[in-house]
């Protein structure tokens, strides 16, 4: 379980953004949790069928959305992720 | 049993049509030691369902389902997929056949082709696409889908500029398109031989042409579109993208009409046959047309809903219910369009006889299935008979052998049919060719040969990071030489280059040798899914002596440069993401080890019914020992109770002679009146106890528990000795009952079916209806029949007999749920009343015998049994398998397997088919002697858990299990590596192999590092 | 076991906001079993809290940490010190860990409440809890087939159900079941239905939380113990 010290190192309080104006070209950076075995292959057909879509999302591929931790969307935030996508 | 001698028989297996069923029997024969050629005519396999969009009764995706399949039967070691291929000749005899393909100039060398598709873009020619029901263009130099296996591009000859011109000289952009300098524009094709010991035939349909019947104008009308063209439209890789409009105007439809049986039950310029398939994915496409655009308001005009498959009454009363789709009972004479508008008027008569006019926006016509049109001319290639609509000729006792011995059929081409059961026969010609076969099994595949594993346990990560251009698909979009320099300062990376084509074979030699003198203990490759190319580059580093699962493959095709075009610095910041992301994960990689299990080759068969016989012979034949146990003193199950068939065959002396077949089998050992006591264990390391006292070790366990008819308590059964069940009937016709002139016979179906709280139909009611109904008057045209039903479900070829039926005089009434008949004594008869919709009045019927065709149920022991296996059971009490679509055999445990009446209501054909699959199924395992686990699984550390039970309660597969310390312990053969117990678990206990939590984490930083896609 | 259920976050937003250095120390054992307070909600919960002071331009350290179990001494130890570096320890252990711990700092630094603890619960499925015991002090469960009207009755009756029984469920909710009617179902199978003619006297509710806290010693223990206790004292002198 984690000690004092490692959750301390893990996340240090200067990472995460204090709030501020959104400026107006700003586009948020989007974190997508994809099953494998559907919204991945969704992601892949929708290259394959060329369709276009904004650049600002990447994805994390996941055995089933099953897996996902509360803590992964929570990491995703503190470290100034904006925006968390889960598909499956 | 075959009179070859076993030095005769070959290893190999013929596939002829790669449609889902022939995948299925390929994937389970290659699979378990056969060499299988798979031979197909269209340049990709994949069949009928990749053009389908979604599936009923679940809605699953077709492509996401079938896709998977097809890779694997792509990529299988054991597998050749010959496409643009046709069989000329077969000789010689079960055991040892003689093949020759014609293989079709295909005009693009497979060996050199990487599937990056440039050559398309380039094309100048659009065709109509055949794939999209020509409501979209191809290129002449063309994939047939986005998915197509193989990956291979092919050049439409009659299309193509270049081979169109004599000289040659036209055009020719594909070949300077193509960096791999695979177009051959001199092609010529190839006739190959092959020498096999079976063949399968599984070559699939084709559909009524809708246009013969002009009244309904397709082909006239814009806005009338058939069935298969909707799929099209309803598809999101479709011509509309998933966007529900009208060909004509685009506009949005509102009122959607679907006209059913079209081309089919229908003996004028059609098919007499019933589809099967065709009530079911109207209800399908107008619940997804909702879906997908709520405005829709669905109509569908039927004249009797055969929703007969199991789930499938549900699915239609949800359509009803939950998705407001209109059901019309009516037959459509006509439709025209409203001149100027797009719009079709149409006529037809309402349930009361009044003629009503009414216009819709859009209207489908549901187009039935029938053979291929040069169906004769392939029977003849074959030297097998068909029946008189050109269908395989089978009997109901063997439903996939074809008249000549060592053929086997598969699929439509054996009688209309939907996915699952084709799925099943495709496993029940597997199964039958493993009997067959069973001395040859492992005599002609082959298996790779392996450098040893290098050990780089505590080694710092050195990972070599390569950058495919994929020809210009990437490069074109993605600034390749910026990736490069962006991840090669990144921590642990030591070697980044590019490659043209990472998945070309020079290339894969270039990565192997680069492994070697970089010292790389990690690889991360830059190009396309992981979906289909992980597998190969894994392959590839292990050929490199690196554990395969020190790879990562970041994709920057499909989910960067093919998305976003033209926009090139944005999508060279998201592949570098991306690269990052991979090479953070990569750092964690740790090498894993696929451990195998033995496997104990011996099968426990419970139930020993038809299902559960036929499963015995089949695998004894193959050479394993079967115990079959019984709970009965004796053998039979069911059909024991079973006369005829609807064929007239006589299934009591089908019966005695495959109880004797078992009972002298060397390999089958029977248990009657023997329960299962006690179970444990997993797939290829069952241990049973039974109720005697004995154990069984197997490795396998088929679940053909079988089911019981219900015994009504409706219609004063038991109270009038007038009253009778269809079975109770039978077995008077059988023993030589002969009806008299002027009796009469009043048969109500659905009795204790397709009501709640037995919300299902009992699928076989119907058939034993006509069956004694057709029986009496062959045996007296003077005696009376009327058969008050809901809906006739004579599916398939059964609808000759439902004809028959109506032509002996045998009277059909339809009644309501709402408004069941009344039956009440009436001296030495019995009254029936039932409202009849043709006339508009009651009827009062004085019957000498009321006949109730009574539904089936499950076993009662198929809880228990359920239960003991931990495998569920859906709300009625059948087995749930593990996939209603592609999975009908199997349950999510692997090593358990499910056929007949325990599954759902069957027919002996039915039943019998799945037997075959669940003992080709089961013969995949057992082939094995060992069974490697996935590397990617889940890891439990006890000493964090604390027994929460939390994973034990949520796992798919049951792998957490309560040890003998009262503890939770996890079983890594069965876990499958979904991660839910990781997600779940409130110890962190679990984590997944290569989707560890560090790991995910790590990605999540590098993402978070890497600067967001666009900052204008 | 005992079941808690994390507090609305609001809540420990404003038992927190004026603290500069917090831990969020869980409970491995019941809290964690229910999905409330092990290190793994602990972790979640620091990771919302230093979100929320980022959002709020509150300058906060939140870290978090768990041990087996709350409720004896030996477990702490290893932390003790870390502990006492911090402003505030925000405990989603169960109201016992909560006192046991602040009794251990003894006003060294405040243990404020993660979860509010619920009840005495059986899981019976998978993220499903209930309430089948009351702690009362005084078990009647052998006179009522196993099932304890003190809590399983929405009135604590002893003599039967009230008149507000409704076709097997409470008149409270048609949700819950009514206990009586379930009590009188058990003991008709068990054969034992005329026990329930013998009149209960009204009950002494002195055993339960009405007396003040309660204790329970085992003397064969506590007898080895306080040898041991006196013999190292004596070792001591």
């Amino acid at each position: 379980m984690a000690d004092v010290a490692e959750a301390t190192e893990r996340t240090p309080v200067s990472t995460i953004e204090k709030p501020q104006d959104i400026p107006a070209e700003w586009q948020p950076n989007v974190l997508a949790f994809a099953c494998h075995y559907c919204a991945f292959a969704a992601a892949d057909l929708a290259g394959v069928m060329r369709l276009s879509y904004p650049p600002n999302v990447k994805i994390i591929r996941l055995p089933c959305t099953g897996k996902l931790d509360h803590i992964h969307v929570l990491r995703a935030f503190e470290r100034g992720i904006d925006g968390v996508f889960v598909a499956g | 049993m075959s009179l070859l001698s076993n030095s005769t028989k070959r290893g190999s297996v013929l596939i002829v049509g790669g449609g889902i069923g022939g995948m299925q029997a390929a994937l389970d024969l290659a699979d378990s030691g056969f060499k299988v050629h798979m031979v197909q005519r269209d340049p990709s396999i994949g069949g009928t369902m990749v053009m389908l969009d979604k599936t009923f009764p679940t809605g699953d995706c077709a492509m996401c389902m079938i896709s998977p399949k097809m890779v694997e039967a792509g990529r299988h070691l054991n597998i050749d997929v010959h496409t643009l291929a046709e069989v000329s000749s077969v000789e010689g005899d079960a055991g040892d056949f003689r093949v020759k393909v014609k293989v079709a100039p295909r005009y693009v060398d497979a060996d050199k082709c990487t599937g990056c598709g440039d050559c398309e873009v380039k094309c100048p020619k659009k065709v109509s696409s055949e794939f999209d029901q020509n409501l979209g263009q191809r290129k002449a130099v063309y994939s047939l889908f986005p998915q197509a296996v193989p990956n291979t591009r092919a050049i439409d000859a009659s299309q193509c500029l270049c081979l169109n011109d004599p000289d040659r000289k036209r055009c020719r952009l594909c070949e300077k398109a193509c960096k791999a300098g695979a177009i051959n524009y001199a092609d010529k094709g190839k006739e190959i031989e092959l020498n096999v010991g079976s063949i399968i035939l599984s070559p699939g349909l084709d559909r009524y042409d809708a246009r013969a019947r002009q009244e309904l104008g397709l082909g006239r009308w814009q806005n009338v579109v058939s069935s298969i063209q909707f799929e099209r439209i309803l598809s999101a890789s479709g011509p509309y993208k998933g966007e529900v409009k009208r060909p004509s105007d685009g506009r949005h439809p509102k009122k959607v009409a679907w006209i059913q049986c079209v081309g089919s039950r229908d003996n004028h310029n059609a098919n007499p046959w019933c589809s099967s398939v065709c009530c079911m994915y109207a209800t399908k496409q107008s619940i997804i047309a909702k879906e997908h655009d709520k405005n829709i308001e669905p109509t569908v005009f039927y004249m009797e809903m055969r929703a007969f498959g199991k789930d499938f009454d549900k699915y239609v009363e949800r359509a009803k219910k939950e998705y407001g789709v209109r059901y019309q009972r009516a037959m459509v004479s006509a439709v025209r369009e409203e001149p100027g508008t797009g719009d079709l008027v149409m006529k037809y008569a309402a349930e009361d006889g009044t003629l009503v006019t009414e216009n819709f926006d859009m209207v489908v016509l549901s187009v039935g299935f029938q053979p291929h049109c040069d169906a004769e001319q392939f029977a003849k290639t074959f030297g097998i008979e068909t029946n008189e609509y050109l269908f395989a000729k089978t009997s109901p006792f063997t439903p996939v052998k074809t008249s000549r011995e060592g053929v086997f059929v598969t699929g439509i081409y054996q009688g209309p049919k939907d996915i699952p059961e084709t799925v099943i026969q495709g496993s029940a010609v597997a199964g039958s060719v493993m009997a067959l076969l069973a001395e040859a099994r492992g005599t002609e595949t082959v298996e790779k040969e392996l450098p040893p594993e290098k050990d780089v346990t505590g080694e710092e990560a050195r990972i070599g990071v390569f950058v495919c251009h994929c020809g210009t698909n990437i490069s074109s979009t993605v600034n390749i030489d910026e990736v490069v320099n962006a991840v090669k300062d990144q921590p642990g990376v030591a070697y980044v280059t590019n490659t043209i084509y990472a998945c070309a074979q020079d290339n894969q030699d270039m990565i192997k040798q680069t492994i070697k003198e970089q010292n790389l203990n990690r690889v991360v490759i830059a190009s396309c899914t992981p979906r289909t190319h992980e597998k190969l580059f894994q392959e590839t580093i292990r050929e490199a002596g690196l554990n395969k699962y020190l790879f990562d493959l970041a994709d920057i095709r499909e989910q960067c440069s093919w998305c976003h075009k033209g926009q090139n610095e944005v999508a060279t910041k998201k592949a570098i993401g991306i690269v990052k992301m991979s090479v953070a994960k990569s750092r964690l990689q740790e090498p894993l080890q696929s451990e195998t299990v033995g496997v104990t080759p011996s099968c426990l068969v419970i139930g020993g019914g038809i299902a559960g016989m036929t499963s015995a012979l089949s695998l004894a034949d193959q050479g394993f020992p079967v115990y079959v146990i019984e709970k009965d003193n004796e053998l039979g199950g069911l059909v024991k109770n079973v006369h005829r068939t609807l064929e007239g065959l006589d299934v009591q002396e089908f019966l005695k002679d495959r109880i004797e077949a078992v009972k002298e089998h060397p390999k089958i050992t029977v248990h009657t009146g023997v329960e299962v006591k006690k179970t444990d264990g997993f797939v290829g390391n069952f241990k049973t106890l039974l109720t005697d006292g004995s154990t069984v070790d197997h490795g396998a366990v088929i679940l053909a528990t079988g089911g019981v008819e219900y015994e009504p308590t409706e219609y004063l059964y038991g109270q009038s000795p007038n009253v009778v069940t269809q079975r109770q009937l039978e077995k008077r016709i059988a023993e030589g009952e002969m009806p008299k002139s002027g009796e009469r016979y009043v048969m109500i179906q659905c009795v204790g079916s397709r009501e709640e709280p037995n919300q299902y139909c009992s699928r076989i009611c119907c058939q034993d209806a006509v069956k004694n109904a057709i029986a009496i008057k062959e045996r007296n045209p003077g005696a009376e029949v009327m058969i008050l039903y809901r809906d006739v479900r004579t599916y398939g070829l059964r609808e000759d007999y439902y004809k028959k039926a109506r032509d002996l005089g045998v009277i059909f009434t339809r009644y309501d749920v709402d408004r069941k008949p009344r039956v009440e004594p009436a001296g030495s008869r019995v009254n029936v009343r039932t409202w009849d919709y043709m006339l508009n009045k009651e009827l009062s019927l004085d019957a000498d015998w009321l006949v109730l065709s009574t539904g089936l149920r499950p076993h009662p022991s198929t809880d228990r049994v359920g239960e003991m296996y931990k495998v569920t059971r859906n709300p009625d009490g059948y087995f749930l398998e593990a996939h209603v679509k592609l999975r009908p055999v199997d349950f999510p445990s692997e090593g358990l397997f499910v056929a007949g009446l325990g599954h759902a209501p069957k027919n002996i054909d039915e039943t019998i088919a799945q037997a075959l699959a669940a003992s080709g199924r089961a013969g995949v395992v057992l082939s094995h002697e060992k069974l490697a686990v996935s590397g990617i699984i889940a890891k439990h550390k006890r000493e964090l858990c604390m027994s929460c039970l939390s994973c034990f309660r949520v796992c798919p597969f049951g792998s957490p299990y309560i040890a003998e310390d009262g503890k939770i312990s996890h079983n890594e053969v069965k876990c499958m590596g979904c991660g839910i117990c990781a997600g779940i678990c409130p110890a962190k206990a679990f984590q997944v192999n290569n989707f560890r939590d560090d790991q995910i984490l790590a990605m999540i930083d590098a993402a978070a590092e890497s600067e967001p896609g666009v900052v204008n | 076991m005992i079941v808690g259920q994390q507090k609305p976050f609001d809540e420990i937003w404003s038992m927190v906001r004026d603290f500069k250095k917090v831990l969020v120390y869980g409970c491995n054992t019941c809290v964690a079993i229910c999905h409330a307070g092990g290190g793994k909600e602990a972790e979640i919960l620091a990771s919302m809290l230093r979100m929320k002071a980022a959002q709020e331009g509150v300058d906060m350290q939140v870290d978090s940490a768990a041990i087996e179990r709350h409720c004896e001494p030996e477990f702490f130890e290893p932390l003790d010190e870390k502990v006492r570096t911090y402003d505030l320890v925000l405990s989603p252990a169960c109201g016992v860990g909560v006192n046991f711990l602040a009794d251990r700092l003894a006003g060294a630094i405040p243990v404020y409440p993660g979860i509010n603890t619920s009840f005495y619960g059986g899981v019976p499925e998978a993220g499903f809890f209930v309430e089948l015991c009351g702690g009362c002090g005084n078990c009647i469960l052998h006179l009522t087939g196993g099932i304890c009207p003190i809590v399983r009755c929405s009135k604590s009756l002893m003599n039967g159900p009230c008149g507000g029984t409704n076709n097997g469920k409470c008149e409270v909710s048609d949700q819950t079941d009514c206990a009586w009617y379930l009590i009188v179902e058990r003991m008709k199978k068990l054969g034992t239905l005329e026990k329930l003619l013998e009149v209960q006297p009204p009950r002494d509710w002195s055993t339960g939380t009405h007396g003040g806290p309660r204790r329970v010693s085992l003397e064969h223990i506590r007898a080895y113990e306080e040898k041991e206790e006196k013999n190292a004292a004596t070792e001591g002198k």
